[in-house]
């Protein structure tokens, strides 16, 4: 890793950059003549493609949209035939551009076959093809269906080379075309053989990579070079490094063979100096692991954003401090959203006598966080360092900032050995400054990966020191090097999943400015199948706050945790009853106390919240919870005294839809065991009261996937499905079943636990039309057919209800038709005037009436309801 | 079954039913179950435009229970100061055993445009977000009554309020409440 300086202001151009200039120069030049025609070894695709190309195995889902890239223009009006596993896609449209298909998939999982045929004649050079979206992990399409074509934008080695097989290899990569979109690639080889490399098979999508056309930089060093074809987006399998093989392209990043240019290679598009050409590009060019669906994280300067400062100055006389930053988020065509990052700053005690305050007081430093990418992994920071003197005496941007005799050398080099420092320094790693004046700032971008494969977590740190020089170079005699550190340890919430921290499958959730702050990383997701105990059942997020860096500092930490649910209504709302409900503290709230209590405990780098006795009973007691959450927490050292503001992390906790086969699966034995002739058409009903909801053709839909105003209740993305139709009275429906109230009343606070936890609701739905008791849809029906029996107690057809009865092209039983109907509600359904065993009149309200002036045979009559509620169950069937 | 002996099936059933009463509420309360029941209700008038008014009685109770819809027992006002207690007509004849339904707070009586003859309109609407609503006509036939609805069902969600335009202001003449 190699930061990159740069000064605020445009400086003096430094001797030597018309040198650098020329290099840069020559250096378009080879890349012009590259791109002129196909380099040399490119293979040629036969005239009129056609091929296949394997597939890793892959599940898509029906409709989804699957876009194939290709390295050059599919032709004008000549849409290709392109066939999965011997299915054709149903739709293929080219964009404007020419470059991608957009094929929608017909739902299938497919392995090796994906196939693409041509237009003979009409195009030679298609190819290499690369998918992008849908589905989970990467997509590689190799080279052996078609040898496709590649093309190498730039080694100043050989190429094609090869890297012996198995061997693992990262690039850093930047695609510049005006937007700024930093690259991570990572791959290897996995039989004998060279991976053709081309730029443009590299592609972009959604404001991931890059896009098409633009120009990939490798810098290789060593005596390897890069043949690849295969490329996986959003592969995370691949993270070790073969130290020293690559190098990322930049300035400072070692040897004088640099064949780029500021305009190939920088500054990005959030330069902070619009105008400075000569802004040194940066060496950092990381992606965050999940690439390329990750955005990177930002501080756009010029859009005048002034967050991010760590209360104005780091001191560096408070032990401990918090910062709070606003990061935004330039997602491509998709403007700009901010993310919040929260975190500690530890700024360990003074020196001790061997590890002296490198940095006089005198000098003040301020340290100014642009952007924390908190949420990834690895992160990524920029921050300006700011150092000012009133004697400080001039102002360059060289490698020092010099007073007399002194060096002031701020280094971004993380728990390095100061040893390590000063050969790092010779190298040309690690060490830069700024000849500084009496104000200087200087930018540096910061990589650290937080969440290391090796679990080795340490929080981003810096390292300051204040090193005199001797005749304008660093005395070497202080060695080692006088230095202090600060480390920004990000404040994490995170859904550690099956209740083990660090085994990989941790999620962070991005804590929210504000509540009303839509982000979908700012969701704690209920999942719909992950419990660890109940197969394909449903699991909490099992919610912790990690304070990296922490462990060894000796303090304590108090939280507190407020969830709460702002259930829609509906009509006749019980408040109190509401509030119970979905009020959820932890630590509980004594009864009758207004303030919530902290919890106090050791800081050990995390607070395990899913094992605080409070949240295991809350779920034991009422169930799964969600809604919108708000962690507040607060430092203290030893001896209990507070160092730090309170601090709190907004965020959500919301549900995902279960997957629709695993719903039936549950749905079916659930229903046949309540009453066997529920079993037919229990899980249609569920698919009916949530259909299409989340769109057309999505079932089963227990949470809204989206924002919007539905029911004249605005909803957020992981809340409860809830629908409420005008003009009904009740408390409104929830989930997949839309469970209204109770078998008591419409306007019963139903158990949170029934919206939260899709199974619950389930349960709801058998409890209603039948193990509810005598108010049961399934009871309402024997008493119907008694009082039936009751009222023509002469009338032999009165004693026998229909089990046969021909209803939208099938044959069902009168109870199971009834009970479905009454599910939904009566409305509609016939009132019929029958004795009760007082031989009083009673109203019974019903779908199924007899007549008994009816032709025999047909006294018994099956009626729609209102929203002819049957006909549309047996249609989801 | 013989047609004579068919037709002399349905002619017994329907003479039946023909009972005819002289106080509606006295039989209302001499038949119908009351137990539990606080309130009774009472719409008396014409609906079929023949200048008397006919009687609408419940007691605002069904299994299972429903807070908006009431089930009513018609009593078809006949001259003299005489009613006939309704059945509902069927293809196949009436039925004594139905009864008709409407919310005591949203109806119209009168002409009833769509059907060009007089009647009570209410709106019928189911529950669930994919609730639909429906307009509805409660006439009298003969001696039975019948519901016709008027137009396609609609959503719910999205229609109630145009449907609900013709309930905007109380019915008139409005239910009366009982003592049991």
């Amino acid at each position: 890793m190699t930061p990159s300086v740069a000064s605020e202001k445009m400086p003096p151009r430094p001797p030597g950059r018309l040198g650098r200039a020329m290099r840069y120069a020559v250096l378009l030049l080879i890349l012009m003549t590259m791109g002129s025609g196909p380099p040399s070894g490119q293979a040629q695709m036969p005239a009129g493609h056609a091929g296949t190309y394997n597939v890793f195995p892959r599940t898509f889902a029906p409709g989804q949209t699957v876009v194939i890239r290709s390295q050059t223009a599919f032709p004008p009006g000549a849409l290709p035939t392109v066939t999965f596993a011997g299915v054709a896609a149903t739709t293929v449209r080219t964009p404007p551009d020419r470059m991608a298909l957009h094929v929608i998939v017909p739902g299938i999982s497919l392995s090796g076959n994906l196939h693409l045929e041509w237009e003979a004649g009409r195009r030679a050079d298609l190819g290499p093809f690369t998918l992008i979206g849908g589905g989970g992990g990467p997509v590689w399409i190799p080279c052996s269906g078609s040898p496709p074509t590649y093309e190498v934008v730039w080694s100043h080695l050989q190429s094609p080379a090869e890297v012996p097989v198995g061997t693992k290899v990262t690039a850093q990569v930047l695609f510049h075309d005006g937007a700024y979109t930093p690259g991570h690639w990572e791959g290897e080889t996995p039989t004998p053989g060279v991976w053709p490399w081309t730029s443009k098979s590299f592609f972009p999508e959604s404001g991931s990579i890059g896009r098409d056309g633009t120009k990939l930089y490798v810098r290789i060093s060593g005596s390897h070079a890069l043949d690849i074809c295969d490329l996986a987006l959003g592969e995370t399998k691949v993270q070790t490094t073969q130290t020293g093989t690559f190098d990322a392209g930049g300035a400072n990043g070692g040897d004088d063979d640099i064949k780029y240019t500021s305009d190939e290679l920088g500054p990005p598009a959030y330069d902070y100096d619009p105008g400075d050409d000569d802004a040194t590009p940066s060496t950092n060019f990381f992606m965050p692991l999940g690439f390329p669906w990750n955005p990177l994280i930002y501080f756009p300067r010029d859009e005048g954003k002034e967050d991010g400062e760590i209360h104005g100055e780091v001191s560096m006389d408070a032990p401990y401090d918090t910062y709070e930053l606003l990061n935004y988020t330039r997602h491509k065509n998709r403007g700009i959203t901010p993310t919040l990052c929260k975190g500690v700053v530890l700024v360990p005690a003074r020196p001790s006598a061997n590890s002296q305050m490198a940095v006089p007081k005198d000098i003040p430093l301020s340290l100014k966080i642009l952007s924390i990418d908190c949420a990834e992994n690895p992160v990524l920071a920029r921050l300006v360092i700011h150092a000012s003197d009133a004697a400080i005496a001039r102002e360059d941007y060289d490698l020092y900032l010099e007073q007399g005799d002194e060096v002031i050398q701020i280094t971004t080099w993380p728990h390095q050995t100061e040893e390590a420092l000063w050969d790092n320094r010779g190298g040309g790693q690690g060490v830069h400054s700024g000849r500084g004046a009496a104000s200087i700032k200087l930018w540096y971008n910061i990589r650290r990966n937080l969440l290391p494969v090796d679990q080795t977590i340490r929080p981003l740190s810096l390292s300051f020191a204040y090193i005199p020089t001797q005749g304008g170079m660093p005395n070497v005699s202080y060695r080692p090097f006088r230095m202090t550190h600060i480390q920004l340890a990000p404040v994490e919430v995170v859904d550690v999943k099956n209740r083990v921290l660090d085994d990989g499958d941790d999620v962070y959730v991005v804590p929210k400015a504000t509540v009303l702050e839509r982000n979908d990383k700012s969701i704690a997701w209920i999942e719909p199948h992950g419990s660890e105990d109940i197969t394909n059942g449903p699991d909490m997020p099992q919610l912790a706050l990690r304070l990296r860096g922490t462990e060894t500092m000796g303090a304590k930490i108090k939280w507190k945790l407020m969830v709460n649910y702002n259930r829609p209504r509906g009509t006749n709302p019980n408040e109190q009853q509401i509030r119970n409900q979905d009020e959820v503290y932890i630590p509980k709230k004594p009864n009758g106390q207004k303030e919530l209590p902290w919890m106090e405990e050791a800081l050990d780098g995390v607070v395990e919240i899913f094992n605080h006795a409070d949240w295991k009973t809350a779920l034991v007691e009422k169930g799964f919870f969600g809604g919108e959450a708000e962690l507040k927490f607060r430092l203290l050292n030893s001896t209990g005294a507070t160092i730090g503001p309170e601090t709190s992390m907004l965020f959500s906790i919301g549900g995902k839809n279960p997957d629709d086969h695993l719903v039936k699966q549950y749905i079916d034995p659930a229903a046949r065991a309540a009453d066997t002739r529920l079993e037919r058409l229990s899980y249609a009903v569920a698919k009916h009261e949530s259909q299409a909801y989340n769109g057309n053709g999505s079932l089963y839909n227990e949470f809204w996937e989206g924002y919007a105003r539905r029911f004249r209740v605005d909803h957020r993305k992981g809340e409860p499905l809830w629908c409420l139709s005008t003009g009904e009275s009740s408390a409104g429906g929830f989930g997949m079943y839309q469970i209204t109230g109770n078998l008591t009343s419409q306007f019963a606070v139903i158990p949170r636990e029934q919206f939260w936890n899709w199974r619950k609701n389930v349960e709801a739905y058998i409890t209603i039309v039948k193990t509810g008791g005598s108010a049961a849809k399934g009871s309402v029906m024997d008493r119907f057919v008694e009082a039936v029996a009751r009222t023509y107690p002469d009338d032999m057809e009165a004693r026998t209800p229909p089990t046969t009865y021909a209803y939208e092209g099938g044959s069902y039983d009168a109870w199971e038709m009834g009970t479905i109907t009454l599910y939904n509600g009566a409305g509609g359904c016939p009132r019929s005037r029958l004795k009760n065993a007082a031989g009083k009149w009673t109203q019974l309200i019903n779908p199924w009436t007899f007549n008994p002036s009816g032709a025999v045979g047909r006294k018994w009559r099956y009626h729609a309801n209102s929203n002819n509620y049957l006909r549309e169950v047996i249609h989801q069937r | 079954m013989k047609l004579p002996a068919f037709l002399f099936h349905v002619l017994a059933m329907n003479s039946a039913l023909a009972e005819i009463v002289a106080d509606p509420m006295q039989h209302f309360r001499s038949q119908w179950d009351l137990a539990g029941v606080t309130k009774l209700y009472k719409l008396e008038v014409d609906i079929n435009n023949d200048g008397l008014k006919e009687i609408f009685i419940s007691n605002g109770k069904s299994d299972p229970p429903d807070v908006d819809d009431f089930g009513w027992q018609l009593y078809i006002a006949k001259p003299g100061g005489r009613y006939e207690i309704a059945g509902e007509k069927t293809d196949s004849g009436i039925n004594p055993a139905t009864i008709p339904n409407f919310k005591k707070d949203q109806y119209r009586v009168g002409l009833i445009p769509e059907l060009n003859r007089h009647g009570l309109l209410h709106l019928e609407c189911g529950r669930g977000g994919q609730a639909k609503c429906q307009l509805k006509a409660i006439v009298i036939e003969a001696d039975g009554w019948k519901h016709i609805a008027i137009g396609q069902p609609v959503s719910a969600e999205t229609n109630y309020e145009e449907l609900s335009k013709r309930f905007a202001t109380p019915p008139t003449p409005a239910v009366q409440e009982f003592t049991p």
